[in-house]
């Protein structure tokens, strides 16, 4: 048994907040100690936290780090790599990269910011192969990855079917039957019709635009997606990145997508890039406020914030088309991935600058929505890495989100007019502690259905970040004094200390088992790869967990 | 006070050496033993200079720049003058790749060969090597689409293949032959060829100069002949050349050179100047 004694806890979830006390661990899980003597306490291997806070480990709801496009992303930036690189040590490999770490890398870099979970954010079912066997090569975490569904000719092919009821039934085994194919975790849209929309040069897809060839709607795909993962009981709802990414005015579109899913169970991603107005010249302007507005009133709904990170990145999506305008726009190296029948892809390298009065004001948008979101349990910290900075900013992002005066200290730094474009700099509003545990951590398992993770209490995985108290969040949660995964320390004052490989988190949802004949010879007709080469199988998972649903 | 010191190689390794850390600027006020206890990556293993050479310092009057002389076969050392601000570089001996790379100022002089990527991406002073250099001399590394940015690079016998690619400015004079595609991608500066060049000479520049003094076997489609002449910059640049001992007889100030704009795939406002051979 192993002992954290004597730091101050942060457990959320469990209405703990700051209080000193101990956390025991035994098997690589939780346990009370409530029935131990002091005596068996003081006889346990133990660890001083004195002066610390003690969390869950960290749970990234969002990040693209493994698969074909973060593969051609490394490819794309040799000289990303060139400046960021980690030598070898008798314990960690070499690595290099970022905004595009190498697997390993990648690994360590989130273990040393105290994160121990993490979702690879869009894996069309015809890649999983290749982001399983990456994820398989990322240390110290538990892992898995959402599948792409919202540009599938099979999905549109199901939702072209007339009878409503047998519509839905249809899409519900199939929605099943992909989710195993790719041993996802979730159902995955990425601009819904938009990057078939876009394959047809049919232009940018509205909410009620038909898609090619099938005439089904980004509003029909969107709803009727939600409604399987529903039914289907995903311990994770659908997670969607909407339409009309980055565009000025594009709050309509995300405001008239949340209306159509009232009701339901919804997780919005990177919703800073999709709550921008627009002036009436069509200038761009925050449109933070009217989404967190209408976003407070639905409990129903989560996000992840997507925040701006200052500073040369790498963006890459499955929304090809999003990517096309910015290369347009930028002229630079460009990327893009035909995904058969199941979606598309594009990587453009680009760097954010606080004089850049656009960038200025997504980096404020994003910031006004961690702030005029109410419920900490309903966002989470993303910088949907690598699109808009790499993950290894959070530590700033919450020194922002803790400390108003730092933040107002940024109004010199960024472009002269970004005041009048966004609501930013008139928000007091502080995070505590406890609510920095909960957009990290807590927020996101519950939110990902993850009842052992995010939490302290009895049962819950032995995942544990334990940091120095310091009035500087950026340096407080840069350099966690210990990180223990599965029981294990691994990171000690910083440093990699132990290497265990985590687990894959994946779903086994209902019905699903194999592809109706219609769709077969879909597949068979059109597919380059065999059924038979498609599905991931046992071996592409080293210790594959079953989430339940339900 | 001024230190000069001399490395003496003991024997070639037969690992590759990363040797970025020999530099005059890291000698400089620093005795024999400090110098020998410099640590120097061999293989995968973090050795020290010691290891490796023997070493005499000289402390002089005066507070010039610091001077360095390596002496030996270096062909396995990579990076050699890597980062150089200022001071002498003197290698009596061949290098491998990255010599002089993302220097940005002093001297680097190589008394034989250069491997790859010679001067890649520097931004400033000087690099002379008396033999041949390898390819991408100059040159933008991968993923970068700005090579060379400022300085001088000349180069007494031939040159590799895409010699200035995407550089931005500052000259590069080969004496001899050079590799294919001279100046590829480069947005302004001049890479003069004294030798045969290879094919497909300034191939996608945006502007700057290739200056050639031998007939390639043909120019690239894309450039258009202009008109013969003798430009105003060519005795300049013989001049600023001649004083790094880099000449070129058969171009006096006289010389007729033709002048083709391109690449027209980027906008033609490059130029290639054609030396005219006398009839």
């Amino acid at each position: 048994m192993l002992r954290i004694h004597n730091g101050l806890i942060y457990d959320p979830a469990n209405a703990v907040n700051g209080e000193a006390g101990d956390v025991i661990i035994h098997d690589g899980v939780i346990v009370s100690g409530a029935g131990l003597s002091e005596k068996q306490k003081r006889d346990m291997e133990t660890i001083d936290a004195s002066g610390c806070a003690v969390l869950p480990g960290g749970v990234e709801i969002h990040s693209h780090i493994a698969g074909a496009k973060v593969n051609n992303g490394r490819i794309l930036c040799p000289e990303e790599h060139r400046s960021h690189v980690s030598a070898r040590t008798s314990l960690t490999r070499a690595g290099c990269g970022l905004c595009v770490p190498t697997t390993f890398r990648t690994g360590y870099l989130y273990s040393k910011l105290g994160y121990t979970t993490i979702f690879e954010a869009a894996v069309p079912p015809l890649e999983a192969r290749h982001a399983h066997e990456e994820l398989m090569d990322m240390p110290l975490l538990d892992k898995g990855c959402y599948t792409v569904m919202g540009n599938n000719h099979l999905v549109m092919q199901v939702l072209k079917d007339p009878d409503r009821a047998a519509r839905k039934e249809r899409l519900r085994e199939l929605a099943s039957w992909l989710l195993r194919a790719s041993r996802g975790y979730a159902v995955k849209v990425v601009n819904p019709g938009g990057v078939e929309d876009w394959k047809w040069n049919a232009g940018a897809a509205d909410l009620d635009t038909p898609t090619p060839p099938f005439g089904v709607t980004p509003r029909q795909i969107v709803t009727a997606l939600a409604e399987a993962a529903d039914e289907l009981k995903l311990p994770h709802s659908m997670h969607l990145h909407c339409n009309h990414l980055g565009e000025p005015g594009n709050l309509e579109t995300t405001l008239a997508t949340m209306r159509a899913l009232e009701g339901r169970r919804v997780h919005y991603t990177h919703l800073q890039f999709h709550s921008y107005d627009k002036t009436k010249k069509g200038g761009f302007r925050s449109g933070a406020a009217r989404i967190a507005e209408y976003f407070n009133k639905h409990p129903e709904f989560t996000c992840d914030v997507g925040q701006i990170v200052f500073g040369p990145t790498l963006t890459m999506t499955s929304d090809a088309p999003m990517e096309f305008k910015l290369f347009q726009m930028r002229k630079g190296k460009w990327a893009s991935g035909d995904i058969e029948m199941e979606s598309g892809s594009g990587i453009v390298p680009i760097s954010y600058a606080p004089k850049i009065l656009v960038n200025a004001i997504q980096w404020s948008v994003g910031l006004e929505l961690m702030l005029l979101i109410n419920d900490p349990w309903r966002i989470f910290l993303t910088t949907d890495h690598p699109n808009a900075g790499p993950f290894t900013a959070y530590p700033e992002i919450i020194k922002l989100l803790m400390d108003a005066d730092y933040r107002m200290s940024w109004l010199e730094k960024l472009h002269p007019r970004v005041r009048r474009a966004t609501g930013l700099f008139e928000i007091t509003r502080e995070y505590t502690l406890e609510e920095i545990a909960i957009i990290t951590r807590s927020g996101p398992a519950r939110a990902l259905g993850l009842a052992a993770k995010g939490h302290l209490g009895a049962g819950a995985d032995a995942d544990v970040a334990v940091y120095r108290l310091d009035q500087d969040r950026r340096a407080m949660f840069s350099r966690p004094v210990y990180v223990l995964k599965g029981g294990a320390v691994v990171v000690r004052d910083g440093e990699i200390v132990d290497t265990p490989n985590g687990r894959t988190l994946c779903v086994d949802p209902e019905g699903g088992r194999s592809l109706p004949q219609d769709l077969a010879e879909t597949f068979d007709g059109f597919y380059t790869v065999k059924m038979a080469n498609y599905m991931v199988e046992d071996e592409y998972l080293e210790r594959p967990e079953v989430v339940p649903c339900g | 006070m001024k230190t000069s010191a001399h490395l003496t190689l003991i024997a070639a390794p037969d690992l590759p050496v990363e040797a970025e850390s020999l530099l005059p600027e890291h000698i400089s006020g620093k005795t024999a033993d400090e110098i020998l206890a410099m640590p120097l990556l061999v293989g995968n293993r973090m050795e020290t200079v010691g290891e490796r050479f023997t070493v005499s310092v000289v402390e002089e009057g005066g507070d010039g720049p610091a001077e360095l002389t390596l002496t030996g076969d270096l062909t396995r050392f990579k990076r050699i003058g890597e980062g150089m601000t200022g001071g002498r570089l003197v290698v009596e001996g061949s290098t491998g790749f990255h010599a002089g790379a993302m220097m940005s100022g002093g001297e680097l002089v190589i008394t034989k060969n250069a491997g790859d990527y010679l001067g890649a991406m520097m931004s400033g002073g000087r690099i002379v090597v008396r033999g041949n250099a390898g390819h991408f001399a100059g040159a933008a590394y991968r993923g970068f689409n700005r090579g060379m940015s400022g300085g001088l690079i000349v180069i007494h016998g031939s040159a590799g293949n895409l010699t200035g690619a995407r550089m931005r400015r500052g000259i590069i004079a080969v004496r001899g032959a050079c590799g294919d595609l001279a100046g590829f991608g480069m947005g302004a500066g001049t890479v003069i060829i004294g030798g045969e060049p290879g094919v497909r000479a300034g191939a996608n520049m945006a502007r700057g100069s290739v200056i050639m003094m031998t007939r390639p076997k043909e120019i690239m489609p894309t450039f258009r002949y202009n008109c013969a002449g003798r430009p105003g910059m060519w005795p300049l640049f013989s001049a600023l050349l001649a004083r790094a001992d880099c000449v070129f007889p058969e171009a006096g100030p006289e010389t007729v050179f033709e002048s083709y704009s391109g690449d027209f795939n980027e906008g033609g406002r490059g130029e290639i100047l054609l030396r005219r051979s006398p009839l």
